[in-house]
């Protein structure tokens, strides 16, 4: 099953660009909303002024009319304080007006006429002398004129209160507007939002799916890999084993009558002794050389080659015979274990001059003791037969658990291995360094193959003329599944 | 995605002009005389001819209105909207 993760992800960054555009959207129209609403502020205090240059206006007019019924009364000296308070509170009113309407040219406008006819009436009154009064214009009725004109001052602000009221309607309106798009953007995005979510969901859901029947389907690939490994491995033991046994038949037959030509060589130049003593003459020339050189050079050089056919046949049946051999797990005690295997070998360590270091509280494993005593046994022997010539070997075995499995170190501080040939000493009949021991290369091979078998693995650090270490990893509890290719 | 800013943009422009943002205050450093002929009244009053001072904008003014009535008026102004309904406010500076 091929998984096309592909089309989801392009699909993924369309629905994303869109939400995001969504939120952008909804981002501007909270923006356009914030706009809208302080206009609307501006409408409101829009309105709230003309209100107050209204109040002005009144306050203007009401102080004028009472102002004008003192000029009825003629009662102005008893009456002087109200006068001057009506005064007051129309220059006030004034005042207030200009400022107020300071942005309206029209109202501004009126300004001028509005204190000359104030002057008039207080003059009238007889608030202000003719002095006071100076230049200023007259008309024959300033209070008709100031009502007809506060009145005019009025209907400008209570146009500009519908005006700025219409305004308000309008950005209220917008405002509705703005808001009804913010629901629908908000619908829109919370829809894509769940639909993407939707197709996500959906699509993880699928690659998970497809992604356990692939697992699934691995699964099965690996075991029906491994069981095809594993017959064909059994058919090459078999094959190797038999080889190997049909080889050695004719190799004793070799190995044989080599004997019998040594011991024809041996009878035929006490033969040309006695011939040489008794009848010289009858001897051919070359005779000699060829009974007591060639002939016995030519027997060494075939048997020599038969003895390490012999080895190498010898070797290739152990191997097949390893694999063919049923393992019985139980609970090793490796301290116990260790202190065995080196016990076995005190004889070689002693003549050596090695000293064997076993770690205390090495790790109890569930695996099959004469694998393991193999194993251990190979490469502590390896250890001292590889040492450096100039320092007696010190061998130190230590043993951890991490996590299921079970790491034994068997470190030496013999001649080392170069690192071009870490690969090559695990294979058969393949050795590294100087040929000076004894040995056919099938040790480590042997180690590695048991190490496989056990479902563990076998690693090797060096460096030269420092030392060696193996570095063996077993699984605590041995089970035939974990086994690798037996 | 490379549509995705534009059209982001073009939602922001159409969400200010939703808003009225585009309106414009007019030209903001130019004066004009805004004559009444009847304060009285609020009809729609002149308007004069750019100035490009509140100064030269009133002397004008002063000038054209010498021979007026009583009732009326004028004043200087700048940065003033359009008017709506013959109304004039929110100018930006009044000046008489």
């Amino acid at each position: 099953m091929v998984l096309d993760l592909r089309a989801p992800i392009s699909l993924r960054g369309k629905w994303i660009g869109m939400i995001l555009l969504g939120f952008v959207a909804l981002a501007g129209i909270v923006g356009s909303a914030a706009i809208l609403m302080t206009m609307n502020q501006r409408q409101m205090d829009g309105v709230a002024h003309a209100y107050q240059v209204e109040r002005q206006v009144s306050a203007m007019r009401v102080s004028l009319l009472r102002i004008d019924s003192f000029r009825r009364k003629r009662d102005i000296e008893r009456r002087a304080d109200e006068l001057k308070t009506y005064r007051t509170r129309l220059e006030s009113a004034i005042a207030s007006f200009r400022t107020l309407t300071s942005d309206n040219p029209r109202q501004q406008a009126r300004v001028p006429l509005l204190e000359a006819l104030q002057a008039q009436v207080l003059l009238d009154v007889g608030a202000i002398t003719k002095e006071e009064f100076g230049e200023s214009i007259r008309v024959e009725d300033p209070l008709g004129m100031l009502d007809v004109l506060t009145r005019a001052m009025q209907d400008e602000e209570l146009r500009l209160q519908r005006f700025r009221g219409a305004e308000m309607r309008r950005i209220q309106y917008g405002f509705y507007v703005v808001l009804g798009a913010a629901g629908l953007l908000l619908i829109v995005v919370a829809l894509l939002t769940f639909v993407s979510l939707r197709r996500f969901t959906l699509d993880l859901v699928n690659s998970r799916q497809a992604l356990r029947d692939a697992n699934a389907g691995l699964e099965l690939a690996v075991q029906e890999r491994t069981a095809d490994l594993k017959r064909a491995n059994g058919e090459l033991q078999r094959f190797a084993y038999i080889v190997s046994h049909d080889l050695r038949s004719p190799l004793v037959n070799v190995m044989g009558f080599t004997s019998e030509l040594e011991l024809a060589t041996k009878r035929l130049g006490e033969m040309l002794v006695e011939a040489r003593r008794t009848r010289p003459e009858t001897l051919f020339p070359g005779t000699d050389e060829l009974i007591e050189q060639d002939l016995p050079e030519a027997i060494h050089f075939i048997r020599t080659s038969t003895q390490k056919m012999d080895r190498l046949i010898n070797a290739i049946l152990q191997l097949s015979r390893q694999g063919s051999r049923a393992l019985t797990p139980t609970w090793l005690d490796m301290n116990r274990l260790l202190g065995d295997v080196v016990e076995s070998m005190k004889m070689r360590a002693e003549q050596a001059g090695a000293q064997i270091i076993i770690a205390p509280e090495q790790p109890e494993i569930y695996c099959d003791r004469v694998a393991i005593e193999q194993i251990m046994s190979n490469l502590i022997e390896n250890a001292i037969k590889y040492r450096q010539p100039d320092r007696p070997p010190v061998i130190r075995i230590t043993g951890k658990r991490i996590g299921s499995h079970a790491e034994f170190r068997v470190a030496d501080n013999g001649r080392g291995i170069d690192p071009r040939d870490f690969e090559r000493v695990f294979d058969l009949f393949r050795r590294s360094g100087a040929q000076d021991q004894p040995g056919e290369g099938i040790g480590l091979a042997n180690v590695r193959a048991v190490v496989y078998r056990l479902g563990g693995s076998i690693l090797l650090e060096s460096e030269l003329g420092v030392g060696s270490t193996f570095i063996l990893s077993i699984p605590l509890h041995y089970s035939e599944e974990q086994s690798q290719v037996s | 995605m490379n549509v995705g800013p534009k059209c982001a943009c073009l939602v922001l422009a159409a969400c200010f002009v939703l808003a009225g943002c585009s309106d414009g205050k007019g030209q903001d450093d130019v004066w004009y005389g805004y004559y009444y002929d009847d304060l009285r009244e609020n009809a729609e009053g002149a308007l004069s001819r750019p100035y490009r001072t509140a100064q030269e904008c009133r002397i004008a003014m002063q000038d054209y209105t010498m021979e007026a009535k009583v009732t009326s008026g004028f004043a200087c102004a700048r940065g003033c909207a359009p008017p709506r309904d013959g109304a004039i406010a929110n100018c930006r500076e009044v000046v008489r």
